[in-house]
């Protein structure tokens, strides 16, 4: 145990070391003379990454809530869809009902045609034909099943349409992902650097050094956005029109 | 009409311009990954429309209309650029690359729909 009232045996080596105390701490003070400027540039170095964390950190939740928005939008649609394919099989009941009708007015003709003795003798065979045609008829006429089903899978299909259309959100997504990865890569090398030059105690400045060292920008749009409004549309169509009138 | 050419980096945005154009009866549509790849269709199979994405690899949408524009046998091939890019600038730079017409993603089909028959009156109308 060291301590100033019960000194440890103090070997030759050590005893050499001690003899030359002054110029330990003149080489002391000048590796704090190169060292400070390494931290600062260190310091610097951290302080100008942590400024774009945050920046990632926001995109992210633009992610999030942008992935969420188109998701809530694909849901609406499929609910609507559901619902109306409800209404399509109460549709298709009424339908099968009327085919089942006309087996029933098919049976009658048959056993009116082969009887000779249509419907106990109110019609003629050929009276009894149209008589049940025009039953039939009438009823598929006043039924609306095939309209409504026509129509439900008319809004089916641009519904179907409408989700295909909101996963343009992983394109966009994509995109805002790519451009934090970016924002990542970058930080890290840049500490990487800062680390290489400490080490290499080289104290030239590292922010502003080396901008061409960092990664190279990947093909991102770094304001992608999943909007639907037509905002923005709106401008690039002005922007267009000024164009055409130039031409 | 006839040939498309849909470029597009993301394979999600080429199957939904693609499913879209033949939604609308535009059946004859071929696609590429990037602009180098839509020049070597292009040179290869032909399109007389071309709807493209602003960024991409290798070659961008806007290298890509430069290019058309600068080549005697395609300068008047018909570009729609379809991108995310929506600020003022990017629209008048694409404009200035000479595309006929643009659409911020995300698109809508009648949207697309409408372009599309912009883009061919003005042609026609040039071509009459």
């Amino acid at each position: 145990m060291d301590s100033p009232f019960f000194a440890s045996p103090v070997n030759p080596e050590e005893q050499v070391q001690r003899d030359n105390g002054g110029a330990s701490l003149k080489d002391f003070i000048h590796l704090l003379h190169e060292i400070v400027p390494l931290l600062e540039n260190v310091r610097n170095s951290i302080e100008e990454s942590s400024h774009r964390i945050p920046k990632a950190t926001k995109q992210l939740s633009k992610v999030n809530q942008e992935t969420e928005d188109a998701a809530v939008e694909i849901l609406n649609v499929l609910e609507a869809m559901t619902s109306r394919i409800s209404e399509a099989e109460a549709q298709v009941t009424q339908l099968k009902e009327i085919i089942q009708g006309f087996k029933i007015s098919s049976k009658r003709i048959a056993d009116g045609l082969t009887n000779g003795n249509a419907e106990a003798g109110a019609y003629s065979s050929t009276e009894l034909v149209t008589v049940i045609v025009n039953e039939i008829v009438s009823r598929i006429d006043g039924s609306e099943a095939l309209p409504a089903i026509e129509n439900v899978l008319r809004r089916t299909k641009e519904d179907s349409m409408n989700i295909a259309m909101a996963l343009q959100v992983q394109d966009i997504a994509s995109q805002q992902i790519s451009s934090v990865a970016h924002t990542i890569e970058s930080v890290e090398a840049q500490l990487v650097h800062a680390l290489s030059r400490f080490e290499h105690g080289d104290t030239s400045d590292i922010v502003h050094d080396n901008a061409e060292e960092l990664p190279a920008a990947p093909v991102f749009d770094v304001d992608a956005r999943y909007s639907p409004t037509d905002e923005r549309q709106d401008i690039a169509d002005e922007i267009v029109k000024q164009f055409s009138e130039k031409k | 009409m006839g040939k498309f050419l849909v470029v597009d980096d993301s394979l999600t945005m080429r199957r939904i311009v693609v499913n879209a154009l033949k939604t609308q009866g535009f059946d004859d549509v071929i696609e590429a990954g990037d602009g180098k790849d839509a020049v070597a269709k292009i040179l290869s199979e032909g399109a007389q429309f071309v709807i493209t994405d602003w960024n991409m690899p290798e070659m961008n949408g806007l290298e890509l209309a430069k290019w058309l524009r600068s080549n005697p046998q395609f300068e008047s091939i018909p570009i729609l650029m379809i991108t995310t890019r929506g600020n003022k600038d990017d629209v008048i730079e694409a404009m200035k690359a000479r595309v006929n017409n643009y659409i911020v993603k995300p698109f809508t089909p009648q949207g697309l729909k409408e372009k599309i028959d912009q883009v061919m009156k003005t042609a026609e109308l040039k071509s009459a």
